[in-house]
């Protein structure tokens, strides 16, 4: 059993921008360095780092609340943050690719890769930042989780009495193409 | 100093398993017991929750982050192992990691509860090493059969526990209280596979219930044996304080016991606890028990100097913190070809041991186990630093908790009076009292142990298809202390007697792990468990 998400999903302003922008929507990022640092960011600043954190993690469904707190614990360590999506999102539009993998093919320059790695690493460890500032950001979302379910449990959340014992099968398989449901 | 002053039939120093088992069955027999630890009081829940929003998950199976933390409390009066308590002297670090709170370390146990063969007491008399036990196997095959009850064991029965695929081994009266746990998928896979070699999987007696047991629910499969079970399903000491309490035990918790004092004839009159504010109070009982973890118990006896016992309590022999053994180990990581999956249900079951023969005479027996822990955060993390993205980080997260093995190896260790605990002489807790200080080595008979169990290893790679990717050979504590109040016949180089009395204090007992004469390569739990049992048998009869 996959352990529900103490988080409200997907805001229907969330749907609105993706249908509004269409596509890979990073038409504002370029907007985001001049939003200044406050703690209580712009709802678009939040969003557009949603929709740039699904093309980076090729999820569909990504959460806005945990979006936010990523968003907003991310740009707490890293206070150049609205730059780096920025320098990130133009070296994706530049690159004219659709998907993840497509882009890494096509090869990232250094500062954009670091800077995905570091929303990736956010986003499937659940934590953000470095000794000894690592804030904990979700655990049972974390999205690392999501290549073994079916298979292993998020530790803590048991399947149930004595629920184990037929051959492991994850949900996510993989083929020449990723085939995830 | 306070004028408080506490009275009980009997006093008991700590409230782990086997301080918890002595009071809850004292209080039975209608004995007003007070429990004193040094530590506070914990809630499933608060632990549950602290892991689970801690950005750091401690596990056995991640070693390097040992003291990285814990969900359990570090507090200035009784600080936290996980961090730099200890103090280290010797070559080989001795990093084990106790809880100093009601209950005691059981609550992060893994839980598996061994009984020791019979000639796992005559290691001298057999093979001319270490000591024998004053007792032997039939004295405490009563006491298994009390303390599996009380703990609530499932088991396999019918098997060789020795690991040599012989009769049934040891001798049990009674089969085990609850049937083992369901077989996973890698446990089958690997039993079947290495059974084709020659080797005789053995499943671990453990303490998660299969069926309802008194207030425990079914095994979940949380895979967070270690560090807590977040359901109780899985056995701990705060079972058998909440027991002693309702039977009308007392329990103190953050009291924390600095001294015992003894009279000219040897009896112990009273002690001395600090509670967190440094204020310091007196108790006096019939009978004191001291049951304080194999670290802590010799270190309240070596601060106990008198005018009656210059040396500390307990400690005319001089043996007091000496002998610290471990079932220190080794592990071994290989990848499979075919995926085998670690981590479904509990996280731990299946060994193979290596318990009896005669190469005991030359090297150390040893316990191989597979660790079952879930290990998806360790892979994710390590394949990120890596900076690996993309649909390849989903495939290579999976494939790596798929084909990934972790063996561990864990093995006897002589007793060495020069292993031991002592007091340090530069380092204090917020209470001005010494932390203590530790010095251990191993011999060559442990590193001949850790030979012959690489020859099965490397056996094991090729029975499974597997490659050996990591080894490490650098002496992994695992938290099985013992020996530094060791249990013998002669008062001359053993603190306690076969009863677990000390030999110098006619009324005061030692219970835990420290008592035991031989490490042996398994898990002690149950045997200071069985001991502790025999030593309320023993008080009860006396007052």
């Amino acid at each position: 059993m996959i352990p529900h998400s103490i988080v409200p999903t997907a805001l229907s302003q969330v749907s609105r921008r993706r249908f509004l922008l269409g596509g890979l929507a990073f038409g504002s990022m370029g907007a985001l360095a001049s939003h200044g640092l406050t703690n209580t960011p712009k709802a678009s600043d939040v969003t557009d780092f949603l929709i740039l954190s699904e093309f980076l993690t090729g999820r569909k469904n990504l959460n806005f609340t945990l979006a936010r707190r990523y968003y907003l614990g991310l740009r707490d360590q890293f206070p150049d943050l609205p730059d780096r999506i920025t320098n990130l999102s133009n070296d994706i539009h530049a690159s004219g690719t659709q998907t993840m993998d497509d882009y890494l093919s096509h090869g990232p320059t250094p500062d954009a890769r670091s800077t995905a790695t570091t929303i990736v690493s956010a986003w499937y460890l659940g934590v953000v930042g470095e000794d000894p500032k690592k804030k904990m950001i979700a655990y049972s979302d974390a999205l690392m989780f999501q290549a073994v379910a079916g298979a292993l449990v998020v530790p803590s959340y048991g399947a149930g009495p004595l629920a184990w014992g037929s051959r492991p099968e994850p949900y996510m398989t993989f083929k020449e193409a990723p085939d995830e449901h | 100093m306070s004028t408080e002053n506490l009275h009980a039939d009997v006093v008991i120093v700590g409230s782990g398993v086997c301080g918890a088992l002595i009071g809850a069955q004292l209080a039975k027999a209608g004995k007003s017991v007070l429990i004193l630890e040094a530590g506070p009081r914990v809630k499933r829940r608060d632990i549950v929750e602290t892991y689970r929003d801690a950005p750091v998950k401690l596990s056995l199976a991640n070693m390097k982050l040992q003291g990285a933390g814990s969900p359990f409390p570090s507090l200035p009066h009784a600080p936290s192992t996980y961090g730099d308590y200890l103090e280290q002297k010797g070559p080989v670090k001795y990093n084990t990691s106790y809880l100093r709170v009601v209950g005691g370390t059981t609550w992060h146990f893994g839980s598996a509860l061994w009984r020791l063969l019979p000639s796992e007491f005559k290691l001298n008399s057999l093979y001319g090493r270490g000591r024998d036990w004053p007792i032997g196997y039939d004295d405490l095959e009563k006491y298994y059969g009390l303390a599996e009850m009380e703990l609530g064991v499932s088991g396999t029965d019918d098997q060789d526990e020795s690991g040599a695929g012989g009769s049934p081994s040891p001798a049990r009266a009674a089969p085990y209280p609850m049937k083992q746990v369901p077989l996973t998928y890698m446990f089958r896979t690997l039993a079947e596979k290495l059974s084709a070699g020659g080797y005789n999987p053995v499943w671990e007696p453990h303490g998660r219930a299969t069926r309802p047991y008194n207030q425990r629910p079914v095994c979940a499969g949380n895979n967070n044996c270690n560090p807590v079970c977040p359901i109780g399903a899985k056995y701990d000491g705060s079972m058998h304080c909440d027991i002693a309490e309702n039977r009308g035990a007392v329990i103190m918790p953050n009291a924390v016991v600095y001294k015992l004092e003894d009279d000219d004839t040897g009896r112990i009159q009273a002690l001395w606890f600090k509670r967190p504010d440094g204020s310091e109070h007196k108790v006096t009982a019939k009978v004191f028990v001291v049951a304080a973890h194999t670290i802590e118990t010799p270190k309240l006896l070596l601060m106990s100097k008198t005018r009656h016992s210059p040396n500390g309590i307990a400690n005319s022999s001089d043996m007091v913190g000496r002998n610290l053994m471990d079932t220190t180990g080794i592990s071994v990581t290989m990848k499979t070809r075919d995926p085998v999956w670690p981590g479904q249900g509990p996280t731990e079951l299946l060994v193979f041991n290596k318990r009896e023969g005669d190469f005991r005479r030359n090297a150390a027996q040893y316990k191989i186990k597979v660790r079952n822990t879930t290990p998806v955060s360790q892979y994710a993390a390590t394949l990120l630093e890596q900076g690996v993205l993309g649909t390849e980080l989903d495939r290579r997260i999976q494939e790596l908790s798929a084909h990934t093995l972790a063996w561990a190896v864990d093995f006897e260790v002589l007793p060495d009076p020069a292993n031991r605990v002592t007091l340090s002489k530069t380092k204090f807790d917020a209470l001005g009292l010494p932390v203590p200080s530790l010095y251990y080595d191993l011999n060559d008979y442990w590193h001949a142990g850790t030979e012959l169990a690489m020859q099965d290893l490397n056996r094991f790679s090729q029975l499974l298809d597997a490659e050996i990717t990591k080894k490490n050979m650098k002496f992994e504590n695992r938290q099985h202390p013992s020996g530094t109040t060791i249990m013998g016949d002669n008062p001359r180089d053993s603190v306690v007697n076969r009863d677990c009395r000390a030999h110098d204090h006619p009324n005061l007992y030692i219970a835990g792990t420290s008592v035991m004469s031989a490490s042996t390569c398994m898990n002690p739990t149950l045997t200071a468990a069985a001991l502790s049992i025999r030593i309320a048998e023993r008080i009860q009869r006396e007052i």
